[in-house]
């Protein structure tokens, strides 16, 4: 209908805003009378995806935190109309009765890929991803929270597509990957039957809760095979029912080895090496393309990877796979590396352009240092998937060359060295999930940690442009001399893609002081455009574990920092620098320009955050914070966990490993987190809807 | 008295030639049936579609001698059925200046904002569909000028 208004009264009046307009900086309004720490609500709507990834608006009410304050040197005093939101507003976002200036636009969710592909598949297949954002928030349909609004899936073969499947809700994952501790995900299990036999991949859209169309992190945006990409499969029924098989034994001849897809055929002529067991696979499979895709070479006991014949071993998509026999163990089916695992897949007709040996379920043991070596034009990704890696000391790096990558899932490490899992100028570290070991005081590559218990360890990520992700994960005794986790782009200037630190649980023991989370400190490089820390427990005393976040005090270079969410973190110290450190500690010239952590300085983004001590520098507020958001207590005193055996600074006594980072009961940082943005924690427990204690554990 | 074994044959093939023809008459009937209901059905459709963009506008109209003010004009309460608007038109009728307006549904954005001049304003398919149930506003946000008059509404199919 029509209504009219003729001659009319007044329509209803809009509801107030309290504030005029806001600034294009998205976090920060004018109001013409500013009032301290007013908590004045002003309603948003907000754009983005609902559960089954459709565009939507959610409105949402944000508060007035804290004035303003002034550049150095007029630090003490604030600006005269300008007042900080607690969250940033969007362009994108309606702000209706005020004038919306901001012209920020909310980051892509921040994901990864965490089960294998190059699988040999029949009618189905199976994903499982996470992802972080920013905006993480309780689902408003049931209360329980999630990082992101839903994943959608569909599998294509170039002419043939499956419908687009929405999952919302995260699951425990179970039954796929080994896992020291519980992982939560999205997991999709699709159906492919309508697809033909043939080379597909899968393609995913990770759809934030806030963010429109330009915020999807899809995997149709971006190439290669190490990021948010295409994930690769072989649909072939009968293939996959019935794979071609060879087995492995010490008591075996690389001469006179079967390849049949019958087991008891193979089984009764195995070969003696993995070597032997290609090169026969190759003789009677054949050269054509794909030849080898989905070939199983099953271990009997302990056997050589063996010296392989240079020749061109044609597998196009799906792995390799080196597994045991049916019926033995993993201690039992051991595959000694006494050679460079290289298995010449150098097709380079294939449809995928990387080559992939997969080591599932045996125990991978090194003779010495030898890598994997992948061939000109043709990389090679090796996964290690549920398997037991025994380093023996030997110090290899695994990946030889600038195109060997490896993944590793549910891998329990034995014995290790220290070179395999670190940045490297040669391949990459794809994926750590489900890794567990003893790691020799080394730092582990932290683009993809999921799932993780990393003793004696510690994670660096010094090429942030690239993002990192630290997804459930125990570093339960980082060594002495190292910081707990650092992370920072390679370079000044750069701009770090997206950074999750999610449910981490480490403490210091040691008595030299160093950092627990240290990101775009004090010279480091790298601007922060999207860092997401949740429910962290980074347990210490002061100066002992503390956070270095966001700084911007660099001798020459300015940085820019925002979207920086902390929600439910907990740890010993907090620190940050940026204009008021600039000048009055460094003197430097330029001191009222690094504004860089301003948005994080007046608490914008941070939620129920709890330290145990004072800032650095006496709690200056040159090291800290202007206001450290709702719900945040800082320097709180003792969190009083159930068993703390961390670091003791009066006087200064080391820690131990074990104890127990629950919070007890009455405890300052329970229920300080007003709601949920994950579903579970660290241990696999639902947390449920409504207000969260801090740290790692519901 | 029964028929010699010959003639019974030729009745079975004869009855079951006629009984296949009426089977293939009847298909044939289905068919073409079915043809003439489905082009009937389209027809009527899309007739009945270019009358739908007709049966729901949704909008206000607005006239104020004294200048049109910022806030909410109800545009419907409690919208009788779904529909999808398929088309939007606005226009400042009186005074001189613009405005900006943004339709909401049940209080969420719906369409905007969009500026209203002396010249109409037309778009196409400018918004989600609008649920069975929904209050319609239209709310003025801004009003540069003097406008005493204006209209806006959305025009829509039923979901």
């Amino acid at each position: 209908m029509i209504a009219q208004y003729v001659n009319t009264v007044a329509p209803i009046a809009l509801a107030a805003q309290p504030f005029e307009s806001v600034n294009a900086e998205g976090w920060s309004v004018v109001n013409s009378t500013p009032a301290d720490l007013s908590m004045a609500p002003a309603t948003v709507w907000r754009r983005g995806h609902n559960q089954s990834g459709a565009l939507t608006w959610w409105p949402e009410t944000l508060y007035m935190t804290k004035r303003k304050r002034q550049v150095y040197p007029n630090q003490a005093s604030f600006t005269t109309n300008e007042v900080a939101l607690n969250d940033y507003v969007l362009s994108t976002d309606r702000v209706f009765n005020a004038t919306n200036n901001s012209t920020q636009v909310s980051p892509k969710p921040i994901c990864r890929h965490i089960t294998p592909d190059r699988q040999l598949v029949g009618n189905s297949v199976t994903a499982e991803v996470v992802a972080a954002h920013y905006f993480g928030r309780p689902d408003p349909a049931t209360g329980v929270g999630k990082q992101v609004a839903c994943v959608r899936i569909r599998a294509n073969n170039g002419t043939q597509q499956t419908a687009w499947v929405a999952v919302s809700d995260t699951i425990i994952s179970t039954g796929i990957v080994d896992d020291p501790i519980p992982v939560e995900c999205h997991r999709v299990t699709l159906d492919i039957s309508s697809l033909s036999d043939g080379y597909f991949w899968l393609e995913f859209e990770e759809c934030p809760w806030i963010g429109s169309t330009p915020s999807v992190m899809r995997s149709e945006d971006n190439a290669g095979f190490r990021g948010f990409t295409r994930r690769h499969f072989l649909k072939n029924v009968s293939l996959a029912a019935a794979p071609p098989l060879v087995y492995v034994s010490s008591t075996g001849n690389d001469t006179t080895g079967v390849v049949s897809t019958n087991a008891a055929t193979a089984e009764a002529t195995p070969c003696l090496t993995i070597a032997g067991a290609l090169t026969r696979a190759r003789a009677a499979l054949g050269t054509t393309k794909g030849a080898l895709d989905g070939l199983r070479i099953r271990v009997v006991n302990t056997v050589n990877w063996g010296a392989l014949v240079a020749n061109t071993y044609h597998q196009n998509v799906a792995a390799v796979v080196i597994e045991p026999a049916p019926g033995v163990d993993i201690a039992t089916a051991v595959v000694t590396i006494n050679n460079s695992i290289r298995p010449y897949l150098r097709d380079t007709t294939s449809d995928m352009g990387e080559a992939t040996v997969c080591f599932k379920g045996v125990t991978v043991r090194w003779a010495g240092i030898f890598g994997a070596t992948a061939e000109t034009g043709r990389p090679l990704l090796v996964q290690f998937w549920n398997c037991i890696v025994d380093w023996a000391g030997y110090a290899t790096a695994i990946k030889s060359n600038g195109t060997a990558h490896i993944a590793f899932f549910g891998v329990q490490a034995q014995n290790y060295a220290g070179a395999a899992l670190s940045l490297s100028a040669s391949g990459e570290v794809r994926q750590l999930r489900g890794l567990s070991g003893s790691f020799n005081g080394t730092a582990i590559h932290a683009y993809s940690v999921v799932g993780c218990v990393l003793e004696n360890a510690v994670l660096t990520q010094p090429q942030a442009e690239e993002g990192a992700m630290i997804w459930k994960v125990k570093l339960p005794s980082p060594p002495d001399s190292t910081n707990t986790v650092s992370i920072n782009a390679s370079a000044q200037g750069l701009d770090m893609g997206g950074i999750a630190v999610v449910e981490l649980l480490t403490a210091r023991i040691t008595t030299t002081e160093k950092i627990g989370l240290r990101i775009s400190a004090d010279s480091d490089a790298g601007n922060i455009t999207h860092l997401v820390i949740a429910h962290v427990t980074t347990a210490g005393q002061s100066n002992w574990g503390r956070w270095n976040l966001a700084y911007d005090d660099h001798a020459t270079v300015r940085r820019y920092h925002k979207f920086i969410r902390m929600h439910g973190a907990l740890g010993s110290q907090g620190n940050t620098k940026g204009d008021w450190f600039a000048g009055v500690n460094l003197g430097l010239a330029d001191a009222s320009l690094r504004t860089g952590n301003f948005a994080f300085h007046h608490g914008v983004g941070q939620v129920g955050v709890y330290t145990r001590d004072l800032n650095g520098n006496g709690g200056s507020a040159s090291f800290g914070w202007a206001y450290p958001g709702i719900g945040s207590i800082h320097h709180g005193g003792d969190p009083i966990y159930v068993d703390y055996r961390g670091v003791i600074l009066s006087p200064l006594t080391a820690g131990s490993t074990g104890g127990d980072y629950h919070l007890a009961p009455g405890a300052l940082a329970r229920d300080i987190v007003p709601y949920p943005v994950l579903t579970y924690d660290i241990e696999g427990t639902a947390r449920g809807t409504g207000t969260q204690d801090a740290g790692c554990y519901a | 008295m029964a028929l010699p074994p010959v003639f019974t044959g030729l009745r079975d093939v004869i009855e079951a030639d006629l009984n296949q023809l009426m089977d293939d008459v009847e298909t044939a009937g289905t068919t073409a049936t079915t043809a003439i209901t489905t082009a009937k059905d389209t027809a009527l459709t899309a007739v009945e579609n270019a009358a739908a963009v007709y049966t729901y506008p949704v909008g206000v109209f607005v006239f104020n001698p004294s200048g049109v003010s910022t806030g909410t004009y109800y545009a419907d309460f409690s919208g009788p059925y779904s529909f999808n608007p398929a088309r939007f038109v606005g226009k400042v009728i009186g005074g001189t200046g613009s405005l900006s307006i943004t339709f909401l549904s049940d209080g969420a954005p719906l369409y905007g904002p969009v500026t209203l001049t002396t010249t109409e304003t037309v778009t196409a398919a400018p918004a989600a569909p609008i649920v069975a149930g929904a209050d319609i506003d239209v709310l003025v946000e801004s009003v540069t000028g003097t406008v005493t008059g204006f209209y806006a509404k959305l025009e829509g199919l039923p979901a």
